[in-house]
């Protein structure tokens, strides 16, 4: 048994832990405590909030549920329901809820642990009503419906400890928004319940406490442990690919991989390329391995087979996205393989962290970048982890659409002082700045719509009785629940083989498909059957080369720190020990243009086929790049050079024309973005592709759920022309308001730009050139590529091309 | 605008979603669903309130750009029963003065419910020339202009499809796109339209200034 005497503690606490079955157990089982986990329960004692910041598998969770299993005998004392735990993820809360079981069926405990999500059965949630668990898990949309009961207040009366865990994936994001809002609210009538955030890689923790506690007594806990990991960029004899973002070239060595070690999980950045490399690794499975693949569009029944399978030890391999990603305890996994880039530090720290996940064993990983700027940006990150570097995400305000869900939901649970209800939510920290002005506009809107034209107060979804405002109709408490939720994916159809669900697919994938075309899903080849009313039916398919959802990287955007790394690492390029392709590649750049410059901007000129492109290489991710191509192309067309198309890459745009454009150094300046900027933001699709996910989160329009329409094929008219017409007979209108603001700051990522126009000024190196350069390869291939049909590319065109650009730009002949 | 010959006749496809017979001064349009918004604020979604103008405001301006006598409306004016109760006084008289100003032929649709309006001819079915004018396509019925199904049809544009109501004309059938502007369509490649045209026929696309034709 440990002893704890320099931690100074009082000997009542110490003999309560030491007494305790919980603790017995614990020491039989692992050698004791460490030292911050006996002062989080110290803390927790004393009605501090915390925050722990330990990296994955240092015990956190225990330290969190100390103080509940602990001090379970006296809180229960006062009601059944003492502990709700919060986490972001379905898959975790499954995992929590059965090692937590261990503890308490271990130390011979009468605690009762319950679950809720969204998966779980009506029956199951009208009994939870009934009859509270004592500790619960859920997630933050399942905590914002059951904030929305009618007795609520009651329900959560007797709260002690709120975990929240996970936070450094939901803070300053829109989940983040609704969670503090109701956690705000659970203030309110439960007012000495301690909040507990548990948080891996936070750099700024004192913001993070902000994030979630406003209370004077509160504490860090940092038990500086860090985690040895081990990382590696996988070698092949075959080199990387120019372009493209699927690892063909490394499937075989990806399998030696998956050979040499008792389980593995591969993490891919997009669906397609988990359905992809599932595949690629079946068709050369001669030792029939275990290999399953995981991603959130399964169903969900199906998830949790495999997921179970994993937690028994009998598969050898996992392929999964990011719904695989958080806090999973798989001590069992010896390596973790992420292919492409992994887009950001703290990402790629949580994905390394899930192989031997026990603090005290080296976590091993293999990057395999799948495209040349991708192992630069494979060989940055290695780097940053190596440095133990953390990023946080950026600071944001909490959305209007958000709280527009969240007024309702309070509508629903009970009748509300708009006064009263303004203050609850400015103590959520991402609100404290929300002014009673727009508080209103917002009420207003889930009042009776908020338009200037009161068309609707006939209509109101809230009754107003003096200051008082309730819920209407019963009708509206069902629809609120139906919509709840703040991630908008796009529109999901149910995929049926025979009469078993197989999961859902995005409309537009399926949309693009006519009858027998084949596609990869779950992984398996299916081919189109039939449109039925309950959603698409498909057949099992002999083909062996499907048509392949597209790829879709816009949502991963490259983060400023790896951006930088990467130029940084092109400007010492000498001083690794990079494989010849890569190193011939920089060289030959260097030779025949430029290297980009760590605070300027090269821009490249070059003419082919009778077409003239401009290559910047900027270095700004994909969304910034993307505005920053359509805001060339606006300037190149009042030129009159008549330009022809654009591809934004992470790293790079190409932009190319019928005429050449003479005055490249003009190309930045502020003018861009200030008149053309706003001319072309109004102008925009983005922006109305912004509309629609603010339009459901706010209740505008219902969030299409899969089965529920009658016909889905009969489509819904776009939220496009609601925008078109809003903005044409209320401009002033919140959502209006709303949309442009986040468009703003979110896609267009407007002050990236400024800040680069800036910095970038007066270094512009302009390198006109007589044939494409090596940098430039991979993303005029990509354009190719997005071009030309995909089948036609795969069979003979790929090969040209990257053929004849590697020609001229190598000076070969 | 685009022409096209349609039993022996010139007709004139209009990107607004109507269409335009020149030789008997007529203007055909059809699924106006006005006071669509309202209807669903009842549910809860409370959708801007200005649908009913968007519509009335884009048919005065074909009404001002070509030299109309009839209109022949091809039902779903309203989108449901009570929609002509709910609709404002500027949009109501609106279309009291058109029911003055042109000969209008009021087909009812199955969204219409009871309507009495002044000065039109209210009627299931309507025959000028030889060209038959319904709600919903009947089987058998030649040379025969109908709404009901609000067909759409997309087109891929560089990387993004776009989807738009369009026409669909076949050898002895058109059918019309949705007027109003809030309102959901039918792929026109459904199979719905593959059984009521039994054989070839072509989608006319809608764009803002222009139509496409796209073969199929």
């Amino acid at each position: 048994m440990r002893n704890y005497t320099h931690l100074k503690l009082n000997n009542t606490l110490l003999d309560k832990i030491n007494s305790h079955e919980f603790t017995s157990w614990f020491n039989k089982k692992i050698k004791g405590y460490h030292d911050y986990q006996i002062l989080a329960y110290k803390a927790i004692c004393e009605k501090k909030d915390i925050l722990i910041n330990a990296p994955t598998g240092s015990g956190k969770t225990i330290a969190a549920m100390m103080a509940p299993i602990i001090n379970f005998k006296e809180d229960v004392k006062t009601g059944p329901f003492t502990t709700l735990y919060i986490s972001p993820l379905k898959s975790l809360i499954y995992d929590i809820s059965r090692s937590l079981n261990e503890c308490i069926t271990g130390s011979n405990l009468k605690i009762k642990i319950e679950t809720r999500t969204g998966d779980t059965t009506n029956y199951k949630k009208q009994k939870l009503l009934k009859v509270p668990p004592n500790f619960l898990i859920t997630t933050p949309e399942s905590f914002a419906l059951m904030m929305s009961y009618k007795n609520a207040n009651i329900y959560f009366s007797n709260i002690k400890y709120i975990i929240i865990d996970e936070l450094h994936s939901i803070i300053h994001t829109k989940r983040g928004d609704l969670l503090t809002l109701n956690l705000e609210r659970l203030s309110s009538f439960s007012p000495f319940a301690v909040k507990i955030a548990l948080s891996a890689t936070i750099k700024d923790s004192n913001s993070a406490l902000n994030y979630f506690s406003n209370s004077s007594k509160r504490e860090c806990i940092d038990p500086k442990i860090t985690k040895k990991i081990s990382i590696k960029i996988l070698k092949s004899n075959n080199s990387v690919p120019w372009s493209g973002h699927m690892p063909s070239y490394a499937i075989r060595d990806i399998y030696s991989y998956i050979k040499s070690y008792k389980s593995t999980i591969i993490f891919v950045n997009t669906r397609a390329q988990s359905e992809y490399v599932f595949q690629s690794l079946w068709k050369i499975n001669k030792d029939r391995l275990n290999i399953a693949i995981h991603h959130g569009s399964l169903d969900s029944k199906l998830r949790l087979n495999i997921e179970k399978k994993m937690f028994d030890g009998l598969l050898n391999c996992i392929v999964a996205t990011s719904s695989l990603e958080l806090g999973i305890d798989w001590a069992n996994i010896g390596l973790v393989m992420q292919i492409g880039a992994p887009k950001g530090v703290s990402r790629i720290i949580q994905r390394v962290g899930r192989s031997n996940h026990n603090i005290d064993k080296v976590s091993e990983a293999v990057l395999v970048p799948t495209n040349k700027f991708e192992y630069l940006e494979c060989l940055a990150a290695k780097d940053a982890l190596k440095k133990s570097i953390f990023e946080d995400k950026d600071e944001k305000n909490g959305s209007l659409d958000v709280l527009a869900q969240h007024i309702n939901g309070v509508a629903c649970s009970n009748s509300f002082k708009a006064f009263e209800l303004y203050q609850n939510v400015r103590n959520a920290w991402p609100y404290r700045k929300l002014t009673r002005k727009n508080f209103d506009r917002v009420l207003n809107f889930v009042h009776n719509g908020g338009y200037v034209l009161k068309n609707y107060n006939l209509f109101s979804r809230l009754n107003r009785n003096k200051n008082y405002y309730s819920i209407s109709s019963a009708k509206f408490i069902t629809k609120y629940r139906m919509n709840l939720g703040t991630i908008v994916e796009s529109e999901l159809i149910p995929v049926y083989l025979k009469n078993k669900k197989l999961g859902l697919i995005e409309d537009y994938f399926i949309n693009q498909l006519q009858k027998k075309d084949t596609f990869l899903f779950a992984g398996q080849v299916l081919s189109l059957d039939k449109f039925s009313d309950k959603g698409v039916v498909v057949k099992k398919s002999e083909n062996k080369s499907p048509k392949i959802p597209s790829y879709v990287g816009g949502n991963l955007p490259l983060s400023t720190y790896l951006a930088d790394s990467v130029i940084e690492l092109i400007d010492n390029f000498t001083k690794y020990n990079l494989p010849k392709q890569i190193s011939d590649w920089i060289v030959i750049q260097k030779k025949y243009s430029s290297l980009p410059p760590k605070n300027g901007l090269l821009i490249e000129t070059f003419c082919r086929n009778e077409s003239y492109y401009i290559v910047c290489y900027t270095f700004l991710g994909r969304n910034a790049n993307q505005t920053l191509g359509m805001l060339i192309m606006k300037r190149l067309e009042e030129h009159n050079c008549q330009p022809l198309a654009f591809t934004a890459s992470d790293y790079t745009i190409a932009v190319w024309s019928l005429k050449e454009f003479k005055n490249i150094e003009q190309l930045f300046n502020n003018k861009l973005l200030d008149k053309e900027f706003n001319a072309w933001l109004n102008n925009t699709s983005i922006i109305k592709k912004h509309f629609k996910k603010i339009a459901v989160i706010s209740g505008l329009i219902d969030k299409k759920l899969p089965g529920k329409t009658k016909n889905f094929k009969q489509t819904n008219f776009s939220s496009d022309i609601i925008y078109d017409v809003l903005e044409k007979y209320d401009k002033n209108h919140i959502l209006i308001e709303i949309t442009k603001d986040e468009a703003l700051r979110e896609l267009v990522g407007l002050k990236v730009l400024k800040k680069f126009v800036n910095k970038i000024k007066s270094k512009i190196i302009h390198n006109k050139l007589n044939a494409i350069s090596p940098f430039a390869i991979p993303i005029v291939m990509e354009f190719y590529s997005e071009k030309i049909s995909k089948e036609k590319i795969i069979s003979y065109k790929e090969a040209d091309i990257e053929n004849t650009l590697v020609r001229e730009a190598y000076k070969i002949d | 605008m685009t022409k096209i010959w349609f039993a022996n006749k010139l007709f004139i496809l209009i990107p607004d979603g109507s269409i335009y017979w020149p030789i008997k001064k007529t203007l055909i349009l059809g699924d106006l669903h006005l006071e669509k918004s309202s209807f669903l604020a009842k549910l809860g979604n409370f959708l801007p309130p200005y649908d009913s103008f968007e519509t009335l405001a884009k048919l005065d301006i074909t009404l001002n750009t070509f030299d109309v006598i009839k209109i022949i409306l091809l039902g779903d004016i309203f989108h449901d029963k009570s929609g002509i109760k709910r609709l404002n006084n500027n949009s109501y008289n609106y279309l009291e003065r058109l029911c003055n100003k042109y000969k209008v032929i009021w087909i009812v649709g199955n969204h219409d419910g009871q309507l009495n309006p002044k000065n039109s001819r209210l009627c299931l079915r309507y025959k000028m020339d030889d060209i038959n004018f319904v709600h919903k396509s009947e089987k058998n019925n030649k040379n025969e202009l109908s709404g009901h199904y609000h067909p759409k049809a997309t087109l891929k544009f560089y990387k993004k499809n776009i989807s738009k109501p369009c026409f669909l004309v076949g050898k002895s059938k058109i059918i019309l796109p949705a007027y109003g502007v809030f309102s959901g369509g039918l792929d026109s490649k459904d199979i719905t339209f593959k059984k009521i045209f039994d054989g070839h026929y072509n989608s006319y696309l809608t764009l803002t200034k222009k139509i496409i034709k796209i073969n199929s």
